[in-house]
């Protein structure tokens, strides 16, 4: 039988040239994920109610509103196209379709934008009433943390435009709502709150071509916004 | 008397040949041994046929102690036992001379008396001493390079009858043994030893004593040789490895929590919401008084806001590609630094060598 046995002084290891890994470090400007660019084009409906007054006699409807909405942003500019459509029991339909140019970056921005807004019904379908406008406002849209929900806030003023200036007297819309995008998919919705008040004037020209205004015609749509649709980029 | 004139001369003349051949300074250096020149001496006598005076001066030799070679014991050993047992009948004292030679063969088992001092008689002598006595001859390499943890250094062991025989290699200061072997009952073996364990070096560069042992298997009678090696052991030295992560040098992969940060927004979408409903009416007096608010609206403000908050206090922030990234080449930076530290402490090992400088005089 053979065995060695070994005494315990061993040589102990040294520390030689310790090769320290460097600790990582951040690359400039490291950010959180997400882009800022943005592609966003949705369905809503907007339900609630559609009041006006037509000769001192005040209509209110129940009824919803469909339309698209289209977004295209990058960091500090933005441009929308939004078309809808609402129906309100008897009241004539009403229809818009606005493009607006967002400046600044979602978290504050100015909108200038244009709209035409259209009362219809089915029996003149082809000769609406229209009104054609300009808009401005502002918008703000914050994301929160990461967890993939915004909040939006936006109100806009609808200012005079078109051949017949004095057909819009004046109006405002304004709107509250938060937007999900869901997690791992490109898909968002939305939940919020819309108002629109517009006051139209009839008009007519004169022998002069002067405008002389026949009359007023003050309204209010309003309702729950309920929004989804597709979403690229963005955080 | 013819044989041992004969023998003298043998021994005389290419001594005195050497000597003059030799330069000056070495003359005075081997004269300046005074034990060498006790035993030239103690032979000078023998070859006189002057046996008690070869008898006195070899054992004062030996008087000397430890400060004597082993060639020079041996020596004055042979002179003394040749002393005592010359071919003159009337000078032999057999069982001094015996004894003598047995004490030489226990640890020079291939013991062979030079010419000038043996003649057929003492020949027989040493024949018989070396059969009677349990004996042992150590040889190793005088020059041994062992490499990596398999490299091995060997020293061999004979004796004159089968015994078991043990061998210990320590610092020549003291200390622990570096290494330990036995052998089992042969007349022959060979002790096998590496210069690692664990893949460690067991040896320090410096003095060694080889401490050899033989014990006869039947009379247990013991016999221990002494050696002396240097040992060069450099030092092994690692590369120090990063083995883990250190996980405070990893940077965030996510924003802070947006937490408390929410109840802004939550105020600013829950209150416009209401706002909205409430408050933003159209321009018409008629409108206003004859269609009330929403109230849908207090709810609606009620659940943006508190979807907002909610979502603030759970939410994981976001996460950060680029730091993300950043962690991920340095965990891999970490990993292969360990392989790269692990193959290059592998290498120091298969490379590491030790040398032994076995010197063959027994102590």
């Amino acid at each position: 039988m053979r065995s060695i046995l070994v005494s315990l002084a061993l040589a102990t290891a040294t520390a030689l040239g310790a090769q320290g890994v460097p600790a990582p470090t951040a690359p400039a400007g490291a950010k959180p994920s997400g882009t800022k660019a943005e592609l966003r084009v949705s369905g809503f409906m907007i339900n609630g109610d559609h009041s006006y007054d037509f000769s001192n006699n005040v209509s209110t409807e129940t009824g919803s509103i469909q339309g698209v909405d289209v977004l295209l942003r990058a960091a500090a500019i933005g441009l929308s196209f939004r078309s809808m459509t609402g129906t309100y029991g008897d009241q004539p339909h009403l229809t818009s379709a606005d493009a607006r140019l967002y400046l600044f970056p979602p978290a504050f921005s100015i909108m200038v934008g244009a709209q035409r807004r259209a009362l219809w019904s089915d029996l003149n379908a082809t000769s609406p009433s229209q009104f054609d406008m300009g808009l401005a406002g502002l918008s703000s849209t914050l994301s929160i943390g990461g967890t993939g929900l915004r909040t939006n806030i936006s109100a806009a003023v609808y200012l005079p435009a078109g051949e017949i200036k004095e057909k819009v007297k004046n109006g405002m819309e304004g709107e509250a709502s938060l937007l999900y995008r869901i997690p791992m998919v490109p898909l968002f919705v939305q939940l919020g709150y819309r108002t629109e008040v517009f006051t139209g004037q009839a008009v007519r020209k004169d022998q002069n071509g002067n405008s002389v205004i026949l009359g007023s015609t003050p309204e209010e749509v309003r309702g729950v916004r309920l929004g989804a649709g597709l979403q690229l980029g963005g955080h | 008397m013819k044989r041992c004139f004969a023998a003298a001369l043998n021994w005389a003349l290419p001594l005195a040949l050497a000597i003059a051949a030799t330069p000056l300074s070495a003359q005075v250096k081997q004269q300046a041994s005074p034990i060498d020149d006790l035993l030239k001496r103690a032979m000078d006598a023998y070859n006189d046929l002057q046996y008690t005076r070869a008898d006195s001066l070899a054992r004062q030799v030996l008087a000397v102690g430890p400060r004597i070679t082993s060639g020079q014991r041996t020596q004055a050993l042979m002179v003394l036992a040749a002393a005592a047992y010359p071919d003159d009948p009337n000078s032999q004292r057999r069982a001094v001379a015996l004894s003598t030679l047995k004490q030489i063969v226990r640890t020079n088992l291939g013991l062979k008396m030079p010419q000038e001092l043996t003649w057929a008689g003492l020949d027989s002598l040493v024949e018989e001493a070396r059969r009677t006595t349990f004996g042992l001859e150590v040889t190793a390499d005088n020059t041994q390079e062992v490499i990596g943890p398999q490299g091995t250094a060997h020293v061999s062991v004979r004796s004159s009858r089968p015994g078991t025989f043990q061998m210990t290699i320590m610092p020549a200061s003291g200390g622990s043994a570096a290494v330990m072997d036995s052998l089992p009952v042969s007349t022959t073996g060979q002790f096998t030893f590496g210069a690692m364990r664990n893949d460690r070096p067991l040896f320090n560069t410096g003095e060694y004593s080889v401490i050899v042992t033989g014990v006869d298997a039947v009379n247990h009678d013991t016999v221990t040789v002494r050696y002396e090696a240097r040992v060069v052991a450099p030092s092994l030295d690692f590369v120090n490895a990063t083995t883990k992560v250190d996980s405070s040098k990893l940077l965030p992969e996510k924003t802070p929590r947006y937490g408390a940060k929410s109840i802004v927004p939550a105020v600013l979408v829950g209150a416009a919401a209401y706002a909205l409903a409430s408050s933003l009416r159209a321009d018409d007096e008629n409108i206003k008084t004859n269609v009330a608010a929403d109230s849908k609206g207090v709810a609606i403000g009620g659940m943006l806001a508190a979807g907002t908050v909610a979502a603030g206090f759970l939410d994981r922030g976001r996460s950060i590609p680029g730091n993300i990234a950043a962690n991920k080449a340095y965990v891999a930076a970490v990993q292969k630094s360990f392989a790269d530290a692990q193959t290059e402490n592998r290498r120091r090992v298969t490379d590491y060598k030790a040398t032994f400088y076995f010197n063959s005089e027994a102590r």
